[in-house]
């Protein structure tokens, strides 16, 4: 009897206009969404390559590479690679490439192509995270009201059903609808997007066969808003009601995080920041100049050990703000992010960050990289000067500078860093970024799905006591 | 008989529950917009006063001619309350040596790990909001009538089906007109209060096609929602119908338009201008380190009195604070010559070329709108983006006055000829002269030691060289007269009311032959 009940609901559910209209709809989303991605993933992909042509080129300059000119003027790039990802979302809120100095942790940080104006973008979680919770509302939000206007729901309760059965039928008809809908056109615009990238790789199609699975939970929250929705007296005033939660939840809680995030959190402005790293630079300058005599400021070779000693130290202190400064950012956005997570929507694309390795989760990972790398850097290059009989082994910025004032006034063969050419150039241009493994990544996603797993389980028991309290006449 | 229908309507309106939660949220959103909005701008408004302080204290400490940096810097508009517009950052760097293409920031807050996009203003919240909420107030004002009888019972009365559907389209329009005139002006007047010191012309003008545009805009939805009303029998399906609409209209359209059209019909084109700027840029940084003649080859300048750790190996940017021997004067003018000659038109060129990539985007955002006329959500986008000044045609005369600025400046230093002469690097008096390095060898013996000690006792204490700064023209924030707003927006505005009239067409020739039973 219940499957009876269940295969003429899902029957009369498919015959119905709004699936129709809605499937087409979503069919033609997700095939526009793979040619969308591919549009953009072609054009993220060409300035990748760009970026290591223009690597390439550099390092084998040997003006480049060469270890004095390492300290000051040249530049560690830290790079997330273009990835089928992008079907799913651009994560365009993030960096994609972050550029430090290669002795010191002080990045600027960029992305792949230009920041749009636009608040959707044509990409799955736009239609599995936006679009599917509002067409799942719309679908639902008269299952009740409907067949208590047609009397069906009281000549049910006739035949013996318990109230609690029904209620669990049409949520489970509605969930099947939910994987008809999406599952088919899914997979045709997951298939087109790798044969329009040649992208095609095992381990993306399982995330983002993951990523379909994951959004069962968000679309199941839906439903059980839809159907409390419908018990109510009037379900057109409801319709009001749940554009309203929708908006808020898509629109309002993401777009406002971000200015209240900045209130909450806020960060000083770039002259602040950029005088706070002069200062703690020029200060401990200063200081070790009053200590030393001024012999700090001078580069004579018999200061030279002096100088380099309080440079380098100088710089460690702007290090310091530097690092405080990247807190601030960090903290802010966090807040951000903290503030957005109330919506469903957001914690589902954060969820996909550490499925596809992209967005603040592979920031994190990236900052650590670079952090990394930069000591490794720094540790080689004292090694291979180490071995150079003409250095003087002296590790600061104004190395190379010193050493021409070396050559000209005093027409000294030494040189106050070594001049060789650094013996691992590629270090320099770091792809390769390491994340969790499979196990802390599923404890990690556990962690965000929890929240909408227990906000599912809250609503079920809401409507099932409410449902099991309504007047069905 | 119609007065009494359309005020019935508009009562009935007032008394619906669902119309009461729709302005009620309306009315919430409009003014948490307004007031994070105002926030906003009063911050931005801090920071280009902070702007201004910066640049005027720095162009009162310049040591040089070629410290002189001026900053164009943009004043934000009041009217971006309403419509945030392209967003940029409002200040260029003007520098002799540098390309204008781009703008930077000086004080403004910027989060470099995070680049949200967002898009709340009053804009947003009329072509998202409000075209939802009057499709939900108008989606079932004919076939709801039907459904309870009274329409049957309407036609029995000496009243014309025209009369009818219009007063229904009125009622609605007239409803959602108030609700939405009526913050617009409360919050135009405290913009006036708050602000009264930064009011211009362009934003009264600004305010008032802004309001011109809305009103069309409303009319628009409203004869949408009346005409889905009269493509369905039950009110349930005109809703499904209404809001599909809205997501074709809102969300469909203009994501497919961003990036599937646009990038397939521009791209090319971009790539195409893109490559010509890199072209010129590459000329350029050939003419200022390759292609120099030994003459203006800073590089065979002898070292040391030169602070030229930022020489020209680095990024070409060519800044001396010591003037010193004559041989280093001499080929920094021809240098500077050299510069005038063959950096500058290359450097204009690729200006140039970066603004056809401008030219491009302009133009796929017209097209846009033309090939889009019928969907009000599109003109209203980029309309009031015009409207409000600033839009990418805004940007690009920003940078066009930055670039008027930079070329007054160098041709200033032309006609007066410090631009070739040693005041344009000169720090110290001219009595410092210290000759060539030989000659300096000479003088000391050819004790290395003593020249350096000499040179740096120099740097420590010697005077100042006294100069005048030219004096430039200010950056002023362009204004627009009524004269010029309406060709910016004739065009559009004349699709957008060709289309308002053809769904009034479509309607009333719908409505004539509608089932009313």
């Amino acid at each position: 009897m219940n499957q009876i009940i269940l295969m003429k609901d899902i029957r009369l559910m498919l015959k119905d206009l709004k699936f129709q209209i809605f499937f087409l709809i979503l069919v033609a989303l997700f095939i526009l969404s793979a040619i969308s991605s591919a549009v953009t993933y072609h054009s993220h992909n060409d300035e990748y390559q760009a970026d290591l042509n223009r690597f390439n080129e550099l390092v084998s300059n040997e003006n480049y590479t060469k270890l004095a000119n390492l300290i000051n003027h040249r530049r560690l790039n830290v790079l997330s690679q273009p990835s089928p990802a992008i079907l799913f979302s651009s994560y365009s809120s993030f960096p994609d490439k972050i550029n430090s100095r290669v002795i010191f942790y002080s990045p600027t940080l960029d992305k792949y192509g230009q920041s749009g104006n636009g608040v959707f973008r044509l990409n799955w979680f736009f239609i599995l995270g936006i679009l599917t919770g509002f067409i799942m509302l719309v679908m639902s939000f008269e299952t009740i009201s409907q067949e208590k206007r047609s009397g069906t729901l009281r000549l049910m309760s006739v035949y013996g059903f318990k109230r609690q059965k029904i209620l669990w039928i049409k949520y489970i008809s509605y969930m099947l609808l939910y994987l008809i809908i999406i599952i088919p056109p899914a997979l045709a615009s997951m298939i087109l997007f790798f044969a329009l990238t040649g992208t095609w790789s095992a381990v993306f199609m399982w995330k983002f066969l993951l990523i379909l699975l994951i959004s069962i939970p968000f679309a199941s929250f839906f439903v059980w808003l839809g159907i409390f929705i419908s018990m109510g007296k009037n379900y057109r005033n409801a319709i009001v009601m749940i554009v309203f939660i929708w908006l808020f939840f898509v629109i309002i809680v993401p777009q406002s995080a971000s200015i209240f995030g900045k209130q909450l959190s806020p960060i000083k402005t770039t002259t602040e920041y950029r005088q706070a790293r002069s200062s703690a630079f020029w200060d401990e300058f200063q200081a070790w100049n009053e200590r030393e005599d001024d012999r700090a400021g001078s580069n004579t070779p018999e200061n030279l050990e002096i100088r380099a000693a309080a440079y380098h130290t100088s710089e460690e202190k702007r290090d310091v703000v530097v690092q405080k400064e990247v807190e601030d950012y960090m903290r802010q956005t966090m807040m951000i992010q903290k503030i957005a997570s109330i919506s469903p929507f957001a914690q589902f694309e954060m969820i996909s960050e550490i499925v596809f390795d992209k967005g603040l989760y592979m920031l994190n990972y990236m900052q650590d990289t670079t952090k990394r790398s930069v000591n490794q850097i720094t540790n080689l290059m004292i090694e291979q000067d180490s071995r150079d009989e003409n250095s003087m082994h002296l590790f600061y910025g104004w190395a190379e500078m010193d050493s021409n004032v070396l050559s000209f006034f005093y027409g000294s063969d030494k040189v106050a860093f070594s001049h060789e050419l650094f013996e691992q150039p590629n270090l320099l241009f770091v792809t390769e970024i390491e994340t969790d493994d499979a196990w802390g990544k599923m404890v990690k996603i556990m962690m965000r799905l929890l929240p909408i797993l227990i906000l599912n389980l809250v609503l079920m028991a809401g409507a099932v006591v409410k449902f099991e309290r309504l007047d069905i006449r | 008989m119609f007065t009494k229908l359309l005020n019935h309507e508009i009562l009935n309106l007032l008394k619906s529950r669902r119309v009461y939660l729709t302005v009620i949220m309306f009315l919430l959103l409009f003014t948490t917009v307004f007031v994070v909005r105002v926030l906003d701008y009063q911050k931005q408004v801090n920071q280009y006063i902070e702007d201004v302080k910066v640049n005027d204290e720095a162009m009162a400490n310049i040591e040089n001619y070629s410290h002189i940096t001026p900053r164009a810097i943009q004043e934000p508009i009041l009217f971006s309350i309403y419509n945030e517009g392209y967003r940029i950052q409002r200040v260029i760097n003007i520098k002799f040596y540098e390309a204008i293409i781009e703008t930077t920031s000086i004080n403004a807050e910027r989060n470099m790990l995070f680049f949200p996009d967002t898009e709340l203003d009053i804009t947003f919240l009329i072509t998202f909001f409000l075209s939802l909420f009057i499709l939900l107030i108008s989606y079932d004002s004919v076939n709801g009538e039907k459904q309870v009888g009274t329409l049957r019972l309407l036609m029995t009365y000496p009243l014309k089906r025209q009369s009818f559907i219009l007063k229904k389209m009125l009622g609605v329009f007239i409803f959602v007109a108030f609700v939405f005139t009526m913050p617009y002006f409360l919050s135009i007047i405290s913009l006036m209060v708050i602000y009264a010191n930064l009011l211009t012309i362009n934003f009264f003008i600004s305010a008032f096609f802004y309001w011109f545009l809305t009103i069309f805009f409303i009319l628009f939805f409203s004869l949408l929602g009346i005409f889905l009303s009269t493509c369905s029998k039950s009110p349930n399906q005109s809703l499904v119908y209404a809001i599909l609409t809205w997501m074709v209209l809102c969300i469909i359209i203009p994501i497919s338009w961003d990036y599937i059209i646009s990038p397939s019909l521009s791209n090319e084109r971009i790539h195409q201008a893109t490559q010509n700027y890199h072209t010129y840029t590459t000329q350029a940084k050939r003419a200022i380190e390759h292609d120099l003649p030994d003459d203006a080859n800073l590089r065979l300048v002898p070292m040391g009195i030169w602070t030229s750790s930022a020489g020209i190996e680095n990024d070409g940017i060519h800044e001396m604070s010591l003037w010193g021997y004559d041989e280093t004067y001499e080929q920094s003018s021809r240098f500077q010559s050299h510069l005038y000659e063959n950096y500058y038109p290359l450097i204009r060129a690729s200006e140039q070329a970066y603004d056809d990539v401008y030219r491009v985007r302009i133009n796929t955002e017209n097209m846009m709108n033309r090939v889009f006329f019928f969907n009000p959500i599109v003109i209203f986008h980029n309309l009031s983006m015009k409207i409000a000044g600033n839009s990418r045609v805004d940007h690009l005369v920003f940078l066009h006055t930055a670039r008027e600025l930079r070329d007054d400046l160098v041709n200033l230093g032309a006609t007066e000829g410090w631009l070739f002469d040693y005041r344009f690097y000169a720090h110290f008096k001219e009595e410092y002269n210290l000759g060539s390095r030989e000659e300096m060898l000479a003088r000391f013996d050819g004790d290395r030691e003593l020249v350096w000690e000499y040179v740096n006792d120099i740097e420590e204490n010697a005077e100042m060289y006294e100069m005048e700064v030219p004096v430039f023209r200010k950056y002023e924030q362009p204004h627009f007269t009524l004269a010029m707003m309406i060709p910016r927006i004739f065009e559009s505005m004349v699709l957008f009311v060709g289309s308002i009239v053809g769904l009034w067409v479509v309607i009333w020739w719908r409505f004539l032959g509608y089932d009313v039973r």
